[in-house]
Order: C-alpha cells, then structure tokens, then sequence
C-alpha cells in the first residue's frame, strides 16, 4: 500500500484526512466499506 | 467499477531511479553552490571567506547524503514516502514563499523609509507575483 507508519497514526487521531484513493485501499485491505472504516457517529440524514 | 490506484502523490518518486536521484542530487548541488561561492569569492580576494562558505554548504551536503535515517532529513531530501509526506512538502514550500513575501515586503518599506531605492527587493516581488500567477494558470489549466 505504500503508506508509512506515521501516517497510519496520523488518521487514526484524526490529524491526518487520507485521499479517496488510500480511503478505498484501507478499506479493501481491511475487508470493510469506507464507510464503516471512517464513521465517526455522526448520524446520517435521509435525503426527501 | 473504480479502477484500483496507488494511494500516493504523484510528486513522490516511486521509481527506483527516483529516490537514488534524491540521496545525491541534493548533496551535489549543495557542493556544486558550495564551489561556485567559493570562485566568486576567489575571484574577489576573499578565499577564506570562500572556504567557509563551502565548507557549510558541503556540510549541508553531508548532512542531505547522510542523514537518512531522521525523518526530517528524509523529508527534506523528498524521499517522500507516501502522500501525507507530499503533502506536507507541498505546504512547508507555500510557507516559504510566504516568509519570502513577508520578508521582501518588510525590506521595501525599510527601504523606502530610509529613503533610497527598494530595487533589488522590487524586482524579486514582482518575479514572485509573476511566478505565482503563471503557475495559477498552469495549474488550473491541467485540473
């Protein structure tokens, strides 16, 4: 994947916001959606 | 379906070849300005003046070739490993021209106040301005 470790910590504390295309790779690697890799609780609002 | 890409910048040398280039590309030019202070100064007459100042750029050099494993060197060498690195480059260079411009603006006004010409300060705002806007318009004509 080409990611160091700084920037694994960096996004977990949240002080670092990955691209979409390192978003979609996390999330492959760890066989979950973006969104559920990246969900901080806020809750989502149906569209009408 | 979204074809899989590398999650990295492409300003960060992904090839072989790119990231030896970056262990002595830096050291070499840093020598290389070393050198040419030296023979400006040598020319001038001020040859122990000029040894200093290639002693610190080669210094510099070392520090680029050999200190690899700090971070910070690594960095600054653009061994950038990832895109959080790229962007941190990307930004620490914007800072720069911000010092730049703060810098050359304080000179003008300083200048001015003491009532003598602010070239060469001028000239080197107005390649700055110039600059920054060409690269506006490159950088928006290729996005």
């Amino acid at each position: 994947m080409r990611v160091s470790r700084q920037t694994i910590n960096a996004i977990e504390v949240d002080r670092y916001t990955p691209s979409l295309p390192l978003a979609i790779a996390l999330a492959r690697f760890f066989k979950v959606s973006v969104e559920e890799l990246f969900d901080d609780g806020t809750p989502t609002t149906d569209v009408e | 379906m979204m074809e899989h890409r590398r999650p990295m910048s492409s300003s960060a040398p992904s090839s072989f070849l790119g990231r030896w280039q970056s262990w002595w590309l830096m050291p070499l030019i840093y020598v290389i300005l070393g050198g040419v202070i030296l023979t400006a100064q040598a020319i001038d007459g001020q040859i122990d003046s000029g040894l200093v100042w290639f002693a610190v750029f080669a210094a510099i050099g070392a520090v680029y070739a050999f200190g690899g494993r700090f971070e910070i060197v690594k960095q600054a060498r653009g061994d950038l490993e990832d895109e959080r690195d790229a962007s941190i480059n990307t930004r620490a260079m914007a800072a720069v021209g911000l010092v730049f411009v703060v810098l050359l603006t304080g000179c003008i006004v300083f200048e001015l106040a003491r009532g003598n010409n602010p070239a060469p300060y001028t000239q080197l705002m107005a390649v700055g301005g110039g600059s920054y806007i060409a690269a506006l318009l490159v950088l928006r004509n290729r996005s």
